[in-house]
């Protein structure tokens, strides 16, 4: 048993189901310019919508995931259409944007409650067996699969962004909305597309997770704190700093929790986060956050 | 005068009639009440469902036996939500609402705590079918318990590792609540006193769900047993990820562990474990076996004990709240958990059993 080596796997583990979540979280950030915590939703649904489709209603995996990312892209979508769009049309500051978004990620968060209970919930059908040998560290088939879907889902993004038509589109918008709608970019088609991307990774993210350790519905909100944590760590800007930001927090955690006490884990985020602002407030990139003007 | 004759006997006997059947009708729907508050979602819900169904079959068969009985019983069912919160305002809600001669419950003894100041105020009897840390004892004169005492489990799990197991050195987790540490020092304490030594300590929440960070300081530490004071959720995770993280230790723990939530989470990472438990009588688990195709769990138990020790005292003291207290305080009952001798702290002296998984059951170390 080797114990660096499965530090490392923890924390390698831990980075990049981090990265996933800030990263969805930093596309629909870019679009909407304000902290949206109702993302936090997207990573509760895709889970629960899993559990539902795959052990309440029988369906098979292959089926219930594709169902419940869809379903959850949907229903952001109607967040946004609805909810979002309306309030930024009436010129709500970005603060009384993000109190919205904390109130009806609450809202949504009971409402899961009710139906399905406070109680954690697994998705769990598959017998618990000793991890995959390697360099002398254990790991398991589901962290395998985080950690291979999560640098797939990456990539494709990535290749999403760069490459397509749209994905250029949602960079301009995110940079610079006015100048966009200028050169005759929608802005309200590229903020329905980082919605669709940002909450399909996130619902992809809550089911990796809960495949893990479970599903509560409180746990998205925590996640997406570590996220954003991430997020202003790494910095705006480039998707490496963003996973130097994931690496930085994922590999402090573990630290202290190896070296302290586990219950140093969620402490020591907001201690980096702290310093961070302090002496580094605008993390590795170091830019600031693009305002928008002409 | 004739006519006037007949109509005030007639009046008279309508009386007569009318009050006697009022009387009658008094003494049958004679109803008292009995408050139940446990924790039926969140954290240990599994348990206190366990204990509910246990009292539930206790009332049934209260009844197929007490054919004759003229008490009505009225149960007012609370969940506390698995917190102390949650206990509290369950217990005040109760007995605003429906003034109860005795409340059942809570399951853990944080929940247990929040309860006791309102429970002395309003003089209500609170009867806990399994709180055991020892701060509950002499914490009122209206508090009752009957769960096996942690101090009782220390002992026996202590001296059956060091001295059966042979286990000379251990490693220790604990649920960072009144519970998790009563259990930990409890156990720490008798260990310690038979020669063994504690080489490792670590807590955890009630609500954790991943202990990768835990699992990797206890291989570092290279232990080849450890003592856990958890919940069957926490405990059922730990377990877990020990499996998939190809841990190789001995795992012993307290009544903490015993629930469906074990089995569900660890699977078959849970063979093996041995934790304290309450001896069962055979022809109650026969009975429920047949009935219900698997061994009643402790919760069960102790919650089918404590209904039938309500029960068979409120038949006895029906309408004073003062000498159901007397009785339940003197109580020596022979149940299906066996014996309950109450002492005077309000701790209950129960014999301690020890248990483990075998083949996805909770069965007795023979």
């Amino acid at each position: 048993m080797d114990i660096t080596a499965q530090l490392t796997i923890n924390i390698f583990v831990l980075t990049f189901i981090l990265f996933l979540i800030s990263y969805s979280f930093s596309v629909i950030f870019y679009a909407l310019k304000f902290i949206d915590i109702g993302h936090a939703i997207a990573l509760v649904f895709g889970a629960y919508v899993t559990y539902f489709t795959n052990i309440q209603l029988d369906l098979s995996l292959w089926i219930s995931i594709p169902t419940s990312i869809g379903f959850t892209i949907v229903f952001m979508l109607a967040i946004n259409q609805w909810i979002y769009k309306p309030l930024q049309k009436r010129k709500l500051e970005s603060w009384q944007m993000m109190v919205i978004s904390l109130g009806l990620y609450i809202v949504v968060q009971n409402v899961i409650s009710l139906i399905w209970g406070n109680d954690s919930l697994s998705l769990r059908t598959w017998q618990v067996k000793a991890g995959h040998e390697f360099l002398g560290a254990y790991i398991t088939d589901v962290q395998i699969i985080t950690v291979v879907v999560s640098i797939v889902l990456l990539v494709l993004s990535w290749l999403f962004l760069e490459k397509t038509n749209i994905g250029r589109q949602i960079k301009a918008v995110s940079s610079n909305p006015e100048l966009s709608g200028i050169f005759g970019i929608s802005r309200n088609r590229a903020v329905v597309w980082s919605f669709i991307l940002g909450a399909g990774l996130a619902a992809c993210a809550g089911i990796l997770i809960a495949a893990d350790t479970d599903m509560t519905p409180t746990m998205g909100f925590n996640w997406l704190l570590y996220a954003v944590v991430a997020m202003i760590i790494g910095g705006m800007g480039k998707m490496r700093y963003l996973l130097l930001g994931c690496l930085l927090l994922a590999t402090a955690q573990h630290l202290a929790a190896y070296y302290l006490d586990s219950k140093w884990m969620n402490a020591t985020a907001y201690i980096i986060l702290i310093a961070f602002l302090y002496f580094r407030p605008y993390g590795f990139s170091g830019k600031r956050i693009k305002k928008a003007e002409i | 005068m004739k006519k006037k004759t007949w109509f005030i006997t007639v009046t008279i006997i309508a009386i007569i009639a009318l009050l006697v059947l009022y009387f009658i009708n008094q003494e049958k729907s004679k109803t008292v009440n009995i408050g139940i508050v446990l924790p039926l979602t969140e954290n240990v819900a599994s348990q206190g469902n366990d204990v509910l169904n246990g009292m539930k079959m206790a009332y049934a068969d209260f009844l197929e036996v007490e054919k004759n009985n003229l008490l009505e019983f009225k149960f007012i069912i609370e969940d506390n939500f698995s917190t102390p919160k949650g206990s509290r305002t369950a217990l005040e809600k109760i007995i605003q609402v429906s003034k109860p001669m005795i409340v059942l419950g809570p399951i853990t003894t944080t929940d247990m705590l929040s309860m006791i100041p309102v429970a002395e105020s309003t003089k209500t009897i609170l009867f806990s079918p399994s709180a055991s840390s020892p701060k509950l004892s002499n914490s009122g004169k209206y508090i009752f318990r009957m769960g096996p005492v942690a101090p009782d489990q220390a002992k026996v799990m202590s001296n059956y590792a060091y001295n059966d197991l042979s286990i000379k050195q251990i490693g220790v987790l604990y649920m960072n609540d009144d519970s998790g540490k009563s259990h930990k020092e409890a156990f720490e304490k008798e260990y310690k006193t038979l020669g063994g030594e504690i080489v490792f300590e670590e807590s955890f929440d009630r609500k954790d769900v991943d202990f990768k960070a835990l699992i990797l300081k206890i291989k570092a530490a290279k232990l080849s047993s450890i003592y856990i004071a958890g919940t069957p959720k926490t405990t059922g995770h730990i377990l877990k990820e020990a499996r998939e993280s190809n841990l190789d230790v001995k795992f012993i723990s307290s009544t903490g562990a015993e629930g469906d939530d074990l089995l569900e989470i660890a699977q078959n990472a849970a063979e093996g474990i041995v934790y304290t438990s309450i001896f069962v009588d055979s022809t109650f688990i026969a009975k429920y076996k047949e009935k219900h195709q698997q061994n009643p769990r402790i919760g069960v138990v102790l919650g089918y004990d404590a209904m039938a020790i309500t029960l068979k005292l409120l038949k006895e003291n029906p309408n004073d709240k003062e000498k159901l207290k007397e009785a339940l305080s003197k109580l020596d009952y022979q149940g299906v958990s066996g014996k309950t001798k109450m002492l005077p702290s309000g701790d209950a002296f129960k014999d301690i059993a020890l248990k483990t998984v075998a083949n996805g059951e909770f069965v007795f170390i023979k």
